[in-house]
């Protein structure tokens, strides 16, 4: 891959391993998560890891967005490691530049908050705006961004469909003006409808507040829509990474071949799965 | 040949909790034929999996009634006796859910699970032919090696295996119909594959009908001959697989291909989405129930109810305009 431009996330031989002690026997049991991953994210593209239950893509993600430590390894912002960096230091530096957005977009929300309340929360932690009512406006302008109305901002989660609720998180975490978001499965949960009109807005978001995305999925046919980079997961280790176009048309590694081949066909005419 | 079962204009009431009723299916009719795999495609709470547990009657009674009629080759489940549906249950029809985890009994081995199976419907079978059923029960369904897998607990598999399982236990009957309610769903993809392979190689050795409970417009394509396409508790498009993707004739049909991102030729800068979302079904007005997110609609979709019409013999659609409209997909590409 070449790049004109210097990666804005750069994350080298990252390593997580979760280790397990039986109540007995006192000897532990070491399992690799995450076993010496590197990849590069360039300011406005879309990188997707992709990899099936327990590859190790949603420990990455929630490394990268520190909500974990890493075993080994370094994950760089602009160049700056944060890996080892105190909890104070991670919300001055790191919170607000790097958002993710979960699978399960009821449970991100606090069910006693409305919406409004819930952006202006983030605002608030974030030190955005001077009054409560710029805030106020600003959470307005964000929701209505993201194609919800100023009535729903007294609203409640439990009266949002599932597709409205993910454009609340997606607002929450545009809000406080990232330059990452990390969308862990963030479309999974939704009806297919629901999912192309979620998916068309982080396009149109993307170029319009200049984000950059590492979108988590198992998905393979969201990604070939939405990602200029995949990387392929398999068993905690990256087996394959490169541009879309090219992992697509012309798979190298076996566990990407066999990966791509399972992937349903949306036209009759060109079925494979059965042989 | 006449149809193995036949759903005709069923409508399935649920009461809430302030004893009022609404029906979740509104007059849907369909007809599964021997030997065909059916596909029911539609978004959460369009009514799929409400019209197919009504055939084995698998709601609440006491908060649910139906109307219309259900033939299975000539019974007619509806007013049919509790004890002969349970006769029916996991023998000459079977089912398979979308989770197999919560499928199974976590404090019974895989064994004593489909054991039970068999002997409930075949009391007086000798123990070495119920194990050996069982065994060829999972051998069918793709265990790599079922004597072991009847010993183990269910927590002891995988995701993947507990649905072969799950398959076996709905198949040791030899039923003439399968029900599968999004049996992939929960799984990986290259699991997937490898399930919807076992599920069709079944089909196509013992000739029993499969309806497929599916949202996944690509496991339609790969697997079913024939779909109806479900929307707000009704079918509003039915065609044979090859017919329904080259023709669709059914706004709604459109716009659940168009959303669909492509796995093959050219990817589109936006995908084509229906605008809007499902409407509660108890804000259903008169008329067309997909007009308020019908690009198409107009005054005269909202002047009554909207019968199915004839595409041709095997194809119908219930859009008053289906001769005239054009594909939404190209249309707003």
């Amino acid at each position: 891959m070449k790049h004109e431009t210097e990666p804005i996330l750069q994350v080298n031989n990252l390593v997580k391993d979760y280790v397990s002690r039986g109540l007995l026997n006192s000897k532990s049991q070491v399992f690799h998560a995450v076993n010496n991953i590197s990849l590069e994210l360039y300011p406005g593209s879309t990188y997707a890891l992709v990899g099936e239950s327990g590859s190790g893509k949603s420990t990455t993600g929630k490394i990268i967005c520190a909500l974990e430590k890493a075993t080994a390894g370094t994950v760089t912002l602009l160049g700056e490691n944060y890996t080892n960096d105190s909890p104070s230091q991670l919300r001055k530096n790191i919170r607000g530049n790097i958002q993710m957005v979960f699978q399960d977009p009821f449970s991100a929300l606090n069910p006693r908050k409305t919406i409004g309340d819930a952006v202006i929360e983030a605002l608030q932690i974030r030190d955005i705006g001077s009054s409560g009512r710029e805030r106020r406006n600003i959470a307005r302008d964000t929701l209505q961004r993201v194609g919800l109305s100023v009535w729903h901002m007294d609203r409640y989660p439990h009266q949002f469909s599932g597709g409205q609720l993910q454009r609340v998180n997606i607002a929450r975490a545009l809000a406080v003006q990232p330059k990452i978001l990390i969308l862990d499965e963030s479309v999974s949960a939704l009806d297919v409808s629901i999912q192309a009109q979620v998916l068309n807005l982080l396009q149109e978001i993307k170029e319009e507040f200049s984000l950059s995305y590492l979108f988590i999925t198992h998905d393979l046919s969201v990604v070939r829509f939405i990602a200029d980079y995949v990387g392929v997961l398999f068993k905690g280790q990256l087996v394959e990474e490169g541009e879309t176009k090219e992992i697509f048309e012309h798979p190298e590694n076996e566990y990407t071949i066999r990966l791509l081949d399972s992937v349903p066909r949306t036209d009759p005419q060109q079925r494979h799965l059965l042989g | 040949m006449s149809n193995l079962l036949e759903i005709d204009n069923l409508k399935v009431g649920f009461k809430n909790s302030s004893s009022q009723w609404t029906n979740a299916v509104d007059g849907v009719s369909i007809a599964v034929r021997p030997g065909e795999i059916l596909g029911i495609v539609g978004e959460s709470g369009c009514g799929k999996s409400v019209t197919m547990f009504s055939v084995l009657k698998l709601h609440d009674q006491r908060n649910t009634r139906y109307a219309g009629e259900i033939r299975f080759e000539d019974t007619e489940l509806l007013t049919v006796p509790e004890k002969d549906m349970r006769q029916l249950r996991g023998k000459d029809i079977g089912f398979i859910f979308q989770n197999p985890m919560s499928s199974l009994n976590p404090l019974l081995t895989i064994g004593q699970q489909i054991r039970e199976t068999v002997t409930s419907h075949r009391k007086h079978l000798p123990k070495k032919e119920v194990e050996a059923l069982c065994i060829k029960a999972l051998d069918d369904a793709g265990a790599d090696d079922s004597a072991v897998w009847m010993s183990k607990y269910p927590y002891q598999l995988s995701g993947g295996m507990l649905q072969r399982v799950v398959i076996a236990i709905a198949l040791v009957n030899e039923p003439k119909l399968l029900i599968a309610d999004e049996p992939t769903t929960a799984l990986d993809v290259t699991i997937q594959a490898q399930l919807l392979k076992v599920l069709c190689h079944i089909r196509d050795e013992r000739g029993m009908s499969i309806v497929l409970i599916t949202h996944d417009m690509g496991v339609v394509a790969e697997t079913c001959d024939r779909v109806a396409v479900m929307y707000l508790g009704q079918i509003v498009e039915t065609a044979s697989v090859d017919e329904l993707f080259a023709n669709p004739r059914h706004p709604y049909t459109q716009g659940l291909l168009a959303a669909t991102p492509p796995m093959v030729g050219k990817i589109p800068e936006r995908l084509n989405t229906i605008s809007g979302s499902v409407p509660q079904l108890s804000e259903v007005a008169k008329g067309c129930r997909f007009a308020s997110r019908c690009p198409f609609a107009s005054q005269e979709c909202l002047s009554g109810d909207i019968p199915m019409f004839d595409v041709d013999e095997q194809h119908q659609s219930r859009c008053i305009k289906f001769n005239t409209i054009p594909d939404f997909r190209k249309v707003t590409a």
